[in-house]
């Protein structure tokens, strides 16, 4: 089993994700997130509003995340892994109101319903500005079938 | 959000999934999926036998329904930060 592939097609086809930031106080502060992957790029990207800015700030002082993708019920894909993706995070936020676009494509297909919203953009501004995460995988641990008695395969960059 | 009081608040069968995490030696965050009941003063949160527990414990229940067009409605989540003990098989996760 090729363990990168496998987890690009659960990252790729995944509804829903648990991001993991640290806090300064070694806290762990875990939001389920809409994981966008770029199998082009390599690398997994998460949009955040600035409405719940507190994860981004986190990230600022600590890129070292974690991401899991779990729940086969939200991983529409040909076969079922649990993937926990532990990640260097950086974030771009230059251009919080147009940054983010160039992703909506890989968001339409998780949220198809998303260009209903997008036209309300005025209706809801802070909402839709958002800064853009982006992490670069380190290690990927894979789970098949989700069976978390067994050790998990292991991926390492 | 702290463990205290939420046994009672809680219940964790709105949730579809669940997650625990720590912070891993390396220093990232690792989790996995896990299944969580409720406990007398707090939870009981399944682990997996390799894994070296730590006693800061973040446990996130979630839960969406995916829609046959795409997409997903009806989600929500709740976080649950505290301090776990290792019995057995399981953490009892408390109020830290």
């Amino acid at each position: 089993m090729d363990i990168y592939q496998t987890a690009e097609t659960i990252m790729e086809n995944a509804l829903v994700s648990y991001l993991s930031v640290v806090t300064p106080s070694g806290d762990v502060l875990t939001s389920p997130m809409l994981p966008l992957y770029s199998r082009e790029r390599k690398r997994l990207y998460m949009t955040s509003s600035i409405l719940f800015s507190k994860k981004i700030d986190y990230i600022r002082k600590n890129p070292r995340v974690g991401v899991l993708f779990s729940g086969s019920q939200y991983i529409k894909a040909p076969f079922y892994a649990a993937v926990h993706v532990k990640g260097d995070a950086k974030v771009y936020e230059e251009d919080l109101h147009n940054g983010w676009m160039w992703l909506v494509d890989f968001w339409r297909r998780k949220e198809p319903y998303i260009d209903a919203f997008l036209k309300q953009r005025v209706a809801l501004p802070l909402f839709w500005e958002r800064a853009v995460i982006e992490i670069t995988p380190r290690e990927i641990l894979l789970w098949e079938n989700g069976d978390v008695q067994r050790e998990p395969w292991r991926w390492r960059a | 959000v702290e463990v205290e009081g939420l046994t009672e608040q809680v219940n964790v069968e709105e949730f579809s999934d669940a997650a625990a995490t720590f912070l891993d030696d390396d220093g990232y965050p690792l989790s996995y999926p896990t299944v969580v009941k409720p406990a007398e003063g707090g939870f009981i949160v399944e682990k997996p036998p390799y894994i070296s527990p730590k006693k800061k414990l973040t446990v996130t229940l979630n839960h969406i329904t995916p829609l046959p067009t795409g997409g997903y409605t009806d989600r929500r989540y709740v976080m649950m930060r505290g301090e776990a003990e290792v019995r057995g098989r399981h953490h009892i996760l408390q109020a830290s």
